[in-house]
């Protein structure tokens, strides 16, 4: 009976505990039909498993700046592409083009990129 | 409450070892998914046996000798690997529905051996023998059959949310 | 050399749906891995009998007999979702080095599993037993991590 509860226990925290709004998205949760193509300054760069990260913001005609999150492949794919933790500084001018995430958040998955004119390359061509 | 497990795991030194290293991930994933043949493939071969498709004229019990210390290696390795990478990302892990739902079914598919291990199979010399097993018996190897295929599709899953 | 045959692939009606619909990929992943811990299960077993890790009443003759309609079969369900897996992208996969060498241990873990293996585990235990049941372990074990640098490549 008291392992019962214990597990009952368990199941309702696992199921009932709030989510928080964490931007980070798996491939599902981008419109993978629409390639849409921004330019921003970095602000922040993730160089992680299993997906790096570029923090940057985009200024509109207004002035008015928004923060973007970029999605990229792992450290271990990057890495042997040249990447590394310094490949994007904050302060570089980014041209960046990707997947919007479905529910409009300014969120990217990237499908090209280029810092301060230079691309840098995430996939192997072949 | 576990929020602030996950926050705090999240910062620790080897989950951004795990993170920043270039080759802990991809080794560690990889024990993770060639580790399913070890764990789960183990534990379909027994529950084949209690189904009567296999193994039909070896005793019920001397199948589970054979199998389930390999079960065992391969859930201590399940286990390690899984807990590493869910380190690395534990709050995008917290987050994500895949991976809650994975979480649910683990549970629920250890408590189904703890019972059939303390009900039914405690009369195992029965029907050791048997080709058809006891209904008890059969169900719980249906039902482990059927929660280590969903355990499975979810843990896929987790990288499309 | 096997171009045509990812070529066919490529365009086969069968591996449309792949195009055509977004959760056709996840169910191709999800039924490779399902079919892969089958596989696994019968390697794993049939070769710990090779090596002396057996049941009390058998032989691995029979081990291994009643297990060959399962081997066959995930087997083939590998094979069959591998190949929806890469279909979109049959051409530029053909290319790919982890690719490659995947294959190339692929034919070789089933060529092994349907001759000097099969001679072997159909035969009583012999000189031969333990050093074809390593083989076999390790053959089966690098198709799976080739598989893996696929993604990493």
């Amino acid at each position: 009976m008291k392992h019962a509860l214990v597990f009952l226990g368990l199941a309702a925290t696992i199921l009932v505990v709030p989510r928080t709004a964490e931007g980070h998205h798996g491939y599902a949760a981008f419109d993978q039909k629409t390639v849409v193509t921004l330019k921003g300054t970095v602000t922040d760069f993730h160089f992680v498993n299993p997906h790096s990260v570029a923090e940057f913001d985009v200024k509109d005609d207004q002035g008015q700046v928004q923060q973007w999150h970029a999605e990229m492949p792992s450290r271990s794919a990057l890495s042997p592409r040249g990447w590394t933790p310094n490949s994007l500084k904050p302060g570089d001018e980014l041209t960046i083009s990707g997947y919007r995430a479905k529910n409009g958040s300014p969120s990217l998955w990237v499908t090209r990129i280029f810092a301060n004119g230079q691309e840098l390359k995430l996939a192997h061509e072949n | 409450m576990l929020f602030h497990f996950c926050q705090w795991l999240n910062e620790t030194r080897i989950a951004i070892a795990v993170r920043e290293s270039d080759f802990a991930f991809p080794i560690i994933e990889t024990v993770h998914v060639l580790g399913i043949t070890l764990m789960a493939g183990t534990i379909a071969m027994m529950d084949l046996r209690l189904l009567g498709v296999i193994l039909k004229k070896d005793r019920v019990s001397d199948v589970a000798r054979l199998i389930l210390p390999l079960t065992w290696i391969g859930f201590g390795l399940m286990f390690v690997s899984g807990s590493l990478l869910f380190a690395a990302e534990a709050l995008k892990s917290y987050d994500n529905p895949a991976f809650r739902l994975k979480m649910l079914l683990l549970l629920i598919a250890g408590a189904n051996p703890l019972i059939f291990h303390s009900t039914v199979y405690r009369r195992v010399e029965d029907w050791d023998q048997a080709v058809v097993t006891p209904v008890r018996a059969r169900t719980a190897a249906l039902a482990s059959l059927t929660l280590w295929s969903l355990i499975i599709m979810s843990g896929r899953a987790i990288a499309y949310f | 050399m096997l171009l045509p045959l990812f070529q066919w692939i490529a365009n086969a009606p069968l591996f449309a749906v792949m195009r055509d619909e977004r959760w056709a990929f996840p169910l191709a992943e999800m039924a490779h891995l399902l079919a892969l811990a089958i596989l696994g299960g019968t390697v794993l077993l049939v070769n710990l009998g090779l090596l002396g890790i057996r049941l009390p009443r058998g032989e691995t003759q029979d081990l291994a007999k009643d297990l060959w309609p399962l081997f066959i079969g995930s087997l083939a369900t590998m094979i069959v979702s591998g190949a929806a897996l890469v279909s979109t992208e049959a051409i530029k996969v053909y290319y790919h080095p982890a690719f490659r060498l995947k294959m190339l241990l692929l034919a070789l873990a089933v060529i092994f599993s349907f001759t000097a293996h099969r001679r072997v585990t159909q035969a009583p235990p012999s000189r031969w037993s333990r050093p074809v049941a390593v083989l076999s372990l390790m053959l089966w074990l690098s198709v799976g991590l080739a598989g893996r640098a696929i993604g990493f490549l």
